[in-house]
């Protein structure tokens, strides 16, 4: 069953690892050559302008330019941590993203889980190009509808009276705005998502389908035996970036969804910041927001890596 | 990196230093000074400063320049419009000032970044036009040097109009400096009421008939004339669909409806402000009246009274429900932008609501600053005085006709009392479009904030038709004899304010919408106001005395 | 090679089958809903009462978007960046994920340390700008394309699916016959990977297709833009922070002409996009690796 390198393999690299760094270096060197041109891009691209992180320690002025402006320390983050609204914001942003991954997470597979199932090619491709369209209407198109339809004129509330409930007034409740974030989201995002799945799925060794229905498994066990299996790698290390992304709930959607009824629920650290940056160019502000976001980020994402090590086979490095 | 970074501010430096030098009038230091004596300019000065004319300027007429020059310029560009070097406008003041202008268009969704970027790396344009700059970068970067101080000379050599405007509207005279005396930007000006007037209160006449109720004068007769629209099927309909009340936001009703407890006494130039009775400086929502509007929209809210959806309706909406006949009264600026098919039904309330304690106040007027960034000339102007010749222009009668209105006979024509009413080749919309777009081709004014001067001869907006121009002319004797522009504040004081305000702000839009609502119960006020304080009201409160304090001394 | 199926299966499929009935009618009605506001009077749209099928049917908001220049050039525009870009990102990508996939690659866990902490940090819009600009990357058609050349995430699921759905024979097969990496990987890696390539095809393509970011930030001349950033101003012009008390400058003409753009200039957009993955549909069809290992 298992396509990866077995246990065995591996001690035996780790006995020789020592005497064979050099020859192994030299005989990849084509590897090396390959890999350059992303290493350069990545310098040029990304590590270069990554001297403006100073920014978040610095009282930015124009004039100065960014080596020129002067150090103020942690000021800006202290702004932050001490504004009345910081626990509300780290509530709601972390709140999202946790019942985002909790929820949201595995309507992709399933639904690759689902249409990986579909004999019929013609249907099964409509299902995926129809799943795989709602990507593609605005963000803000799709909030007007969201708002349009949750209203108390709007389409959820008749049918909630044509069975006789009373009407609810969603988008003005606190708690029904995560909801409503996170289920509007998987509506739009899960056939997009799904994509990487059905592909995973794709390349599973068809003989071992084969194998299990000479042996009498039914369609479901051998969901369960083969197909899980091997969507577990990708899986596990979509899980683990989602991860390493807790803190970035982006700024559009929330901003169309939130009025000021919601806001105990829906205030998030990009609309906050926004919002702050309205009195003007923030960048210092901004900046320094974004670090800290980056550093919690980065640390749950090493220690959900560490556990995927530890429990299983698949981590990001 | 470091070395082309040290050669450019040498560089910039003496730019600045030498536009500076160009400027004319020696006072270059930007000590805070009584505003008299910088605007009107001191005396002593006037004779150098003469001397001082650059040579290829005229000081006075037209063309401003004797050789043709170029001047860059970022302007936010409305939806509606064509790239500006097309608009006519442009056109014909280009050939009669002699002076093109060189439109960096942004779009309005961009221009945000777009500005942002222009200004922190550096790569400025010769001025910002209509760019949305807000007041705190106007103050951060003009400190630095990145925008020409006006006050040092240039408004009393050469903006003739604008110094006369600032010499006859108090407000526009006291507001514009900054904390500190300097002037960045010309700012965009209305002297249209209409507009000033915002919102106003239309009722729904034909609804007013079939209750059978005359015009309401007081709070609780606007009360009893909403709950008889409520109770009768004023739109034949036979549904109980009616919404007596409604806005655009919720904010609309409580600016309108606040004068009847006295509260705006002196516009809504700073919005939460004003000055009680008894002439303390006032923090509106902690005031007793300020409760007592709530209670009121609570009533009106609980009673179904007030449109359920206030707190997320927006101008689409409302235009929806006035297709389909069910709004009894709005508030908004004017009716052509939210009612169409039922839009005669409507006409003005007539005056201002007296309140339970006997305030007839009109509080929803502001001053005559629409904003105060409108245009900014920068330290990469090499001909300033030009650029300031150029939009003085418009800060008088005959610019504000060509900029609002067009060429006379071509796109416009005059009647006898000066009113500009548009050629019907304008006013014919095709299919497909809007007149906001077809007028575009002649005018730059859709999306606003034009750094001119508006008048109610030339200005072609809805708020002018009659219903809204009749509506404000009404009002006008309740309105505060004394309107507030808003604030200066300095760096400092600016960035305290945003953190506290963007914290008082929220906390204040929510509970209001709790309280109207009835989540919250109105015997929570008082936590609400101890909630406040502790979020550091004290001190915000003290930032806009100060600054209050400063605006009475100008 | 038909299979028949049990009793069980039966049950299983017919599950299968109408949660797949439900998840359609959930996905299409709203996009339905967009697809008749595209072709109905904007009144109808404001005041809701579009259900299913268009009302007042015209094609105004259609003309409009289409003899938009703007709005065609911007289609140009977005198919060249979107091609170009593409076709980079495949390259990069690969270049970056083959070496990474392999365990005798050393050094492999420090260069993906190295790669993943700029999902982290970076250092923010003006230091971007203010290199990007010195590197050149101002106006024109490279600065649409080369930065964001390899999306971190995406060269970890590409180097994900060649450790777990390349048999690990191939690869050794391939060193036993004397062939060099390159040749590896161009004729025995690649064909193997069909699905992982159309994966990336989509997702960067999509990206390519919706960015606007940098069109926003970067380029200067109307004729360079792509068509997300002119819808941008089209879609959010509602939304767009107003400062009270100015004169709106808008008239119930231009609201609704707004409004029924809107949704034509989302279908119109959306067609390249909707078109190209029922194309690439086939490379995710099973049974890709079977013939290899026969062979």
């Amino acid at each position: 069953m298992a396509t990866q390198s077995s246990p065995l393999v591996q001690t035996q690299k780790t006995h020789s690892v020592k005497k064979r760094i050099p020859a192994r270096m030299k005989k990849n060197w084509e590897l090396y050559l390959m890999i350059l041109p992303v290493v350069a891009y990545f310098v040029l691209f990304q590590y270069l302008p990554m001297y403006g992180v100073q920014i978040a320690f610095k009282d930015f002025l124009a004039v100065k330019g960014i080596w020129g402006s002067p150090w103020i320390g942690l000021k800006h983050f202290m702004r932050f941590f001490r504004s009345y609204q910081f626990p509300v914001l780290i509530r709601n942003t972390i709140g999202i993203s946790v019942y985002e991954i909790l929820v949201g997470f595995p309507f992709p597979i399933i639904l690759a889980l689902i249409i990986n199932e579909m004999r019929n090619g013609r249907f099964k491709n409509i299902t995926q190009t129809a799943t795989y369209a709602p990507h593609f209407l605005s963000v803000v198109v799709l909030c007007g509808m969201v708002v349009e339809s949750l209203s108390a004129t709007g389409i959820v509330n008749s049918v909630v009276q044509s069975f006789g409930g009373t009407p609810v007034y969603f988008m003005t409740e606190p708690s029904w705005f995560k909801t409503i974030y996170v289920f509007s989201g998987i509506w739009q995002n899960s056939g997009y998502d799904s994509i990487i799945y059905i592909a995973a799925l794709a390349g599973i060794d068809v003989q071992l389908y084969e194998a299990a229905v000479v042996d009498g498994a039914s369609k479901f066990k051998r969901l369960i035996h083969i197909t899980l299996p091997g969507i577990v790698p990708t899986a596990t290390i979509m899980f683990i970036l989602k991860m390493g992304r807790i803190m970035s709930v982006g700024f559009t959607k929330v901003f169309l969804l939130q009025n000021d009824l919601n806001l105990s629920s829906s205030e998030v650290i990009s609309t906050y910041v926004y919002k702050k940056g309205l009195l003007g160019s923030e960048f210092s502000f901004a900046s320094a927001v974004d670090l800290f976001n980056a550093v919690i980020n980065l640390v749950l994402l090493v220690t959900v890596n560490k556990i995927s090590k530890k429990v299983g086979e698949t981590s990001l490095w | 990196m470091k070395k082309t970074k040290l050669l450019s501010l040498i560089l910039s430096a003496a730019v600045t230093a030498a536009t500076l030098a160009g400027c004319g009038g020696t006072n270059q230091s930007s000590q805070p000074q009584s505003q008299n004596a910088s605007l009107a300019g001191s005396a002593g000065n006037e004779s150098e400063e003469n001397a001082n004319i650059p040579d290829y300027l005229n000081a006075t007429g037209f063309p401003i320049v004797n050789t043709p020059i170029t001047l860059t310029a970022m302007v936010s560009q409305n939806e509606a419009q064509p790239q500006w070097s097309e608009i006519l406008v442009w056109q014909e003041y280009e050939k009669m000032s002699g002076i093109t202008i060189d439109w960096d268009c942004i779009l309005s969704s961009s221009i945000s970044e777009k500005r942002g970027l222009a200004l922190a790396s550096d790569q400025l344009p010769d001025m910002f036009y209509r760019s949305s700059m807000s007041e705190t970068e106007m103050l951060k970067y003009g400190q630095q040097g990145y925008f020409l101080d006006l006050s040092q000379g240039m408004i009393d050599q050469y903006a003739p109009n604008f110094k006369s405007i600032i010499e006859n509207f108090e407000d526009v005279r006291k507001g514009i400096p900054t904390a500190e005396g300097q002037i960045y930007a010309f700012p965009g000006l209305s002297n249209t009421w209409p507009v000033e007037v915002n919102p106003k209160l239309f009722l729904n006449q034909k609804w007013l008939k079939a209750v059978g109720k005359s015009s309401p004068t007081t709070t609780d007769e606007f009360y009893e004339v909403l709950k008889a629209f409520k109770g009768t099927d004023c739109n034949g309909n036979g549904k109980s669909d009616e919404i007596p009340l409604s806005s655009t936001s919720l904010a609309n009703i409580l600016r309108i409806l606040r004068g009847a407890w006295g509260l705006g006494t002196r516009g809504f130039g700073n919005e939460n402000f004003d000055i009680a009775p008894n002439g303390d400086f006032r923090f509106i929502p902690a005031s007793n009246e300020y409760k007592e509007q709530l209670e009121y929209l609570n009533k009106l809210y609980t009673e179904g009274l007030l449109d359920q959806q206030i707190f997320t309706i927006d101008s689409k909406t409302l235009l929806a429900q006035n297709e389909a006949e069910q709004v009894g009264c709005f508030a908004f600026t004017n009716v052509g932008a939210v009612a169409s098919s039922n839009a005669s039904d409507f006409a003005g309330l007539g005056t201002a609501l007296k309140g339970p304690h006997g305030d007839q106040l009109y509080a929803a007027v502001r001053g005559h600053i629409a904003t105060k960034t409108g245009m900014l000339i920068t330290k990469e102007c090499q001909h300033p005085e030009a650029a300031v010749r150029w939009i003085d222009y418009f800060y008088g009668d005959e610019g504000a006709e060509l900029i609002y209105a067009g060429v006379e006979g071509q796109t416009y024509t005059k009647d006898s009392n000066g009113r500009c009413t548009i050629v019907s080749e304008y006013t014919t919309i095709p299919e497909g479009s809007s007149f906001d777009k077809v007028f575009s081709v002649v005018s730059p004014w859709a999306g606003g904030g034009l750094p001119a001067i508006s008048n109610e001869r030339v200005f072609q907006g809805a708020e002018i038709h009659e219903v809204a121009a009749k509506e404000a002319e009404a009002v006008k004797q309740y309105a505060p004899e004394e309107l507030w522009a808003p604030f200066s504040f300095t760096l400092d004081e600016s960035s305290q304010k945003a953190d506290l305000e963007s914290d008082l702000n929220s906390y204040i839009s929510q509970k209001r919408a709790e309280f109207i609502q009835g989540k919250t119960p109105l015997s929570e006020f008082d936590n609400y106001v101890k909630e406040m304080k502790s979020m550091g009201l004290d001190d915000y409160i003290q930032l806009y005395k100060t600054a209050y304090e400063r605006y009475q001394k100008n | 090679m038909k299979i028949k199926n049990s009793r069980a299966d039966v049950v299983f499929l017919s599950v299968i089958y109408f949660i797949i009935l439900v998840i359609l009618i959930i996905t299409l009605y709203p996009l339905l809903y967009a697809l008749s506001a595209s072709f109905s009077d904007p009144m109808a749209i404001v005041d809701g009462s579009i259900s299913v099928y268009p009302v007042g049917f015209n094609l105004t908001s259609y003309k409009v978007v289409l003899t938009n220049p703007d709005i065609v050039s911007g289609y140009l525009n977005a198919i060249l960046y979107t091609v170009l870009g593409t076709l980079i990102n495949l390259v990069m990508t690969t270049l970056g994920a083959y070496p990474l996939s392999r365990n005798d690659f050393m050094g492999r866990n420090v260069l993906t340390i190295f790669f993943s902490i700029t999902m982290f940090f970076s250092g923010g819009m003006v230091p971007t700008y203010l290199v990007y600009r010195k590197l050149g990357l101002y106006n024109n058609l490279w600065v649409m394309i080369l930065p964001g050349a390899v999306s971190v995430w995406n060269m970890i699921l590409m180097r994900t699916y060649f450790q777990n759905s390349i048999p690990k024979e191939l690869s050794e097969a391939a060193s036993i016959d004397g062939c060099s990496e390159t040749g590896a990987l161009l004729k025995i890696i690649l064909p193997l990977s069909k699905p992982i390539l159309a994966v990336l095809v989509m997702y960067y393509g999509v990206g390519h297709w919706n960015a606007y970011f940098n069109a926003m930030i970067y380029l200067n001349d109307r004729w360079r833009f792509p068509l997300q950033l002119i819808i941008r101003e089209i879609l959010l012009k509602d939304n767009m922070t107003g400062m009270s008390g100015m004169d709106s400058g808008v008239t119930v003409g231009q609201m609704l002409l707004s409004e029924g753009i809107k949704y034509a200039v989302i279908v119109v957009a959306s067609v390249p996009m909707l078109i190209l993955y029922p194309f690439l549909q086939k490379y995710f069809a099973k049974g890709v690796i079977v013939g290899a290992i026969k062979g």
